[in-house]
């Protein structure tokens, strides 16, 4: 007898499959027995993610307000340059527009 | 018996630790598992190989990049566990290197396994069972689990040709197994 391929695949493609019975207690079992800190870790994962997330959060916020501390401050510094070398200039040009100049001048007198 | 689709959120759920998705994903997925491992080592084995696989697949669960691989990717984990045991049935005696020239020795057949036809059920299967272990892997996992080739050559870590090859002489082997001893024999 000559068994040609197409015959063969379809019989073997027949074949009542072998199910079994399912077992969960004993797989519940040998889960259980085999339970690692891993395992452990990964029903925890959405709480550890979830704090992770709202310290990422406060942290953010943290930087972001630091920045903008040291924002003020080189703003401040910027502000305090100009206004000292606006003065400077107008002292050069016009002495006695100093009031300190002015109250000087007229103790010496 | 739930579809592929049907068990994907299970997989999801698992992989967060949830053991009622995993329980769930266990009763959808098992059967299917326990028919291809049933004929890789016999029904004695099956059911620990199986159980085994599921107890793996639970600790390693979180490194499966995609859900929807999860019958292949159990199906690996299977067949490895398989291998263990081929393995030690046999201690010194290492499983055949792949045959695609031809190198491995032609078993005789079993006369207990040759039949008249391809009719009967328990005789194809115990035409499987006599198949060489690498043929057995792939003649099983494609036409009695249903796994395309390219599937399998994920599976077994094969390429794609030597997956065809080894389907192409497991039913070679076959043909000759089921042949009837009256043919065989002048």
């Amino acid at each position: 007898m000559n068994i040609d391929d197409e015959s063969l695949e379809a019989a073997l493609r027949a074949v009542p499959p072998i199910l079994g019975q399912d077992d969960w207690t004993d797989l519940k079992r040998r889960l259980g027995a085999r339970r690692t800190f891993r395992t452990r870790l990964r029903r925890w994962r959405p709480t550890l993610r979830l704090a992770g997330g709202c310290l990422l959060v406060l942290l953010a916020v943290g930087l972001w307000q630091t920045l903008q501390g040291h924002r003020s401050v080189v703003a401040s510094g910027l502000e305090l340059r100009t206004w000292t070398s606006a003065h400077q200039e107008a002292v050069k040009q016009t002495p006695l527009a100093d009031p300190w100049t002015q109250a000087l001048a007229e103790t010496s007198r | 018996m739930a579809s592929s689709s049907d068990w994907i959120p299970w997989v999801s759920g698992a992989k967060e630790g949830d053991e009622d998705a995993f329980a769930r994903l266990y009763h959808a997925t098992r059967p299917r598992l326990h028919n291809a491992i049933c004929h890789l080592v016999g029904e004695d084995h099956a059911v620990d190989i199986v159980q085994k696989a599921f107890v793996r697949a639970w600790e390693r669960l979180p490194d499966l990049e995609e859900d929807a691989a999860f019958a292949g990717w159990l199906r690996r984990i299977a067949v490895n566990l398989v291998r263990d045991q081929w393995r030690s049935r046999k201690p010194h005696d290492e499983i055949p290197e792949d045959d695609e020239d031809g190198a491995l020795q032609e078993p005789s057949p079993d006369p207990s396994v040759q039949v008249e036809g391809l009719q009967d059920a328990e005789h194809l299967r115990k035409a499987v069972s006599a198949l060489p272990e690498i043929f057995r892997e792939a003649v099983v996992l494609h036409y009695l689990d249903g796994f395309p080739v390219d599937e399998i050559s994920r599976i077994l870590d094969l390429p794609r040709g030597t997956v065809l090859s080894r389907l192409a002489r497991g039913r070679d082997r076959l043909r000759r197994i089921l042949s009837p001893i009256r043919e065989v024999t002048p």
